[in-house]
């Protein structure tokens, strides 16, 4: 009787063909060589059976998947300007930042991290800047002290000339400053700060021609309108960004989410439904209400993760809340700029003439370790100066009632100080940690779906989680303060992006078992591609 | 022994679960069969 059903076939075919295979003799040879002529038989056949049989899965998983054509749009480069534009506007920060000198400064501060090349490469960017804000840089802009002067003076001849030669050369200058002054960067880092405040005005200007010019490009009427531009137009990104069926699959094919627990029957899949799906309830709605709870569950998650930095700035900056007087800047740039007329006076007592005079070398030796000392002092007074000015910017924006996205917003604004905080808070000194950090802490600064941090002030004991659970509970979707515990929060997304990704693979007209299918075969061809190899 | 062969069956009879199932058992079969090859050569009892 032909049976019809190749799977019984195959099932009752090899249990037969083991029976005969076992009761076989192989003591002799020619028992051996009639077993193995068998063997060699059945092979043949059950190649051509899978051959057969994979032709036809690869065929019918083909036949499930769906093209999806995602539509080209020029969201990233719309993005790119607008963020541009909000850069410039910022009302909050100054030049100084917006010509990003606070950025390069920190990466100047950490030349214990940066390699020579890296070290050339900032001061170039630093020249550059003011080249493009129409300041030309010469050798004797730079005489903060003779040994920046010395250096800078190969530099901007090197500059010019980017050969392996002139890069020896600037190495060698270096390295015979170094070991008589260590202080050469510190002092480098000096030298650009006092051009950058003579030519304060040339640069606040070059600002606001490029505001000006951003405004009218763009066609925005001015800073509340960019940001309302801004936040549309992330809403509208979030939007395409969302995984696609295609991204589903994806990730069950490389085993990032296991598909398994998505079919009905599941465990997981039931667990999910039960506690997060009220019975007898509009799906669609469910479903909104969901994404909403995923988004509020990630700005909760990067909420928790800055912690550190929020409990931090409480400490240092909460006493402004009752302090009556004002920061007073003026004493401390005064102090800077009357040590920085002694500089300029030790400096031109430095004698470059009569250098075969004993005495003359003896004098300027004597004149350059006073620099050095001088420059040191200047060095910590300029950061003394920064911390200030940032208190002072603080004072002006404090109030009872500051949130969370306030202070966000303060720190994204504030590159250096940002990056300062995270070392702090984190208790972190590896420059690509806090770099990495502060990256993270930009995209969540800048995340206009951030809803809670709007409503939370910063100086105010808020239970986040107790108000999540709270307001998705008048829906009846249970999710718990206990969900919402650090440790578990992975696992609340997992369930709700299981119910999301399933609302999303009714809606492609496909099923969860189409997709298991697709998966099962792409392993398949997968193992047989690794076997061939061997 | 009759020899089927696949073309006297109708694979769009099985389901996707069944088609995964023949699959992996044909796959497990051959592996069977390459484990239970002989060695000619191995010296043995009578000839």
């Amino acid at each position: 009787m032909m049976e019809n059903n190749f799977l019984t076939f195959i099932n009752n075919d090899i249990t037969n063909k083991k029976e005969i295979l076992n009761s076989l003799p192989t003591k002799t040879k020619s028992n051996k060589k009639k077993i193995n002529k068998l063997i060699e038989e059945y092979k043949e056949k059950y190649h051509e059976y899978r051959n057969t049989t994979r032709n036809y899965l690869l065929a019918k998983a083909k036949s499930f998947t769906i093209n999806e054509i995602k539509p080209k749009n020029n969201l990233s480069e719309k993005l790119e300007n607008l963020e541009y534009v909000k850069f410039l506007l910022n009302p909050i920060n100054s030049y100084f930042e917006k010509m990003s000198f606070d950025s390069l400064f920190y990466q100047l501060n950490n030349y214990d991290n940066i390699d020579f090349k890296k070290l050339n490469e900032i001061i170039n960017s630093l020249i550059d800047k003011f080249q493009i804000a129409g300041i030309s840089l010469v050798s004797e802009d730079f005489n903060y002290t003779t040994y920046v002067n010395d250096y800078m003076k190969v530099f901007l001849q090197k500059r010019v000339n980017v050969d392996t030669d002139a890069y020896e050369e600037l190495n060698r200058t270096f390295e015979e400053i170094y070991w008589v002054n260590p202080s050469i960067i510190e002092q480098i880092e000096l030298n650009f700060r006092k051009l950058i405040k003579a030519h304060a005005k040339k640069f606040e200007m070059y600002i606001e021609k490029l505001k000006e010019d951003a405004l009218n490009k763009n066609n925005i009427k001015n800073y509340d309108d960019c940001l309302l531009k801004l936040s549309e137009l992330r809403k509208e990104i979030y939007l395409d960004n969302e995984e696609t069926l295609t991204d589903i699959i994806d990730k069950a094919k490389n085993r990032e989410i296991d598909i398994s627990h998505y079919l009905e029957g599941s465990k997981v899949r039931a667990q999910a439904f039960d506690s997060l799906v009220p019975p007898n309830a509009n799906f669609e709605d469910v479903i909104d209400s969901l994404e909403k709870l995923l988004q509020n569950i990630n700005e909760y998650n990067d909420y928790i993760f800055f912690s550190p930095v929020f409990i931090k700035f409480k400490e240092e900056y909460e006493s402004l809340l009752n302090m009556k007087e004002d920061i007073k800047l003026e004493s401390l740039v005064d102090e800077i700029n009357k040590k920085e007329s002694d500089l300029d006076r030790i400096n031109k007592r430095i004698d470059n003439k009569y250098l075969n005079k004993i005495s003359i070398l003896n004098d300027n030796k004597k004149l350059k370790l006073k620099a050095n000392l001088k420059a040191k002092e200047l060095y910590d007074l300029y950061k003394k100066l920064d911390f200030l000015k940032f208190k002072y910017k603080v004072k002006k924006l404090i109030s009872s009632t500051m949130t969370v996205s306030d202070v966000l917003h303060l720190y994204y604004s504030y590159d250096y100080f940002k990056k300062k905080m995270i070392e702090d808070a984190f208790q972190i000194s590896d420059y690509d940690e806090v770099i990495k950090l502060s990256e993270k802490f930009d995209l969540f600064a800048m995340n206009p779906l951030n809803i809670i941090c709007n409503g939370v002030p910063i100086f105010q004991d808020y239970d986040i989680a107790k108000i999540i659970v709270n307001r998705y509970r008048l829906e009846n979707i249970n999710v718990t303060i206990d969900d919402l515990n650090p440790d578990n929060l992975d696992q609340i997304r997992n369930k709700i992006n299981l119910i999301l990704r399933i609302n999303k693979i009714n809606k492609c007209n496909i099923s969860v078992e189409k997709i298991w299918f697709i998966v099962e075969v792409d392993k398949i061809i997968s193992k047989e591609n690794v076997s061939s190899e061997f | 022994m009759n020899e089927e062969n696949v073309v006297n069956f109708d694979l769009s009879l099985l389901n996707l679960n069944e088609l995964i199932e023949v699959y992996n058992n044909i796959s497990d079969f051959e592996e069977f069969l390459n484990n239970k090859i002989i060695d000619e050569e191995e010296d043995n009892d009578g000839e």
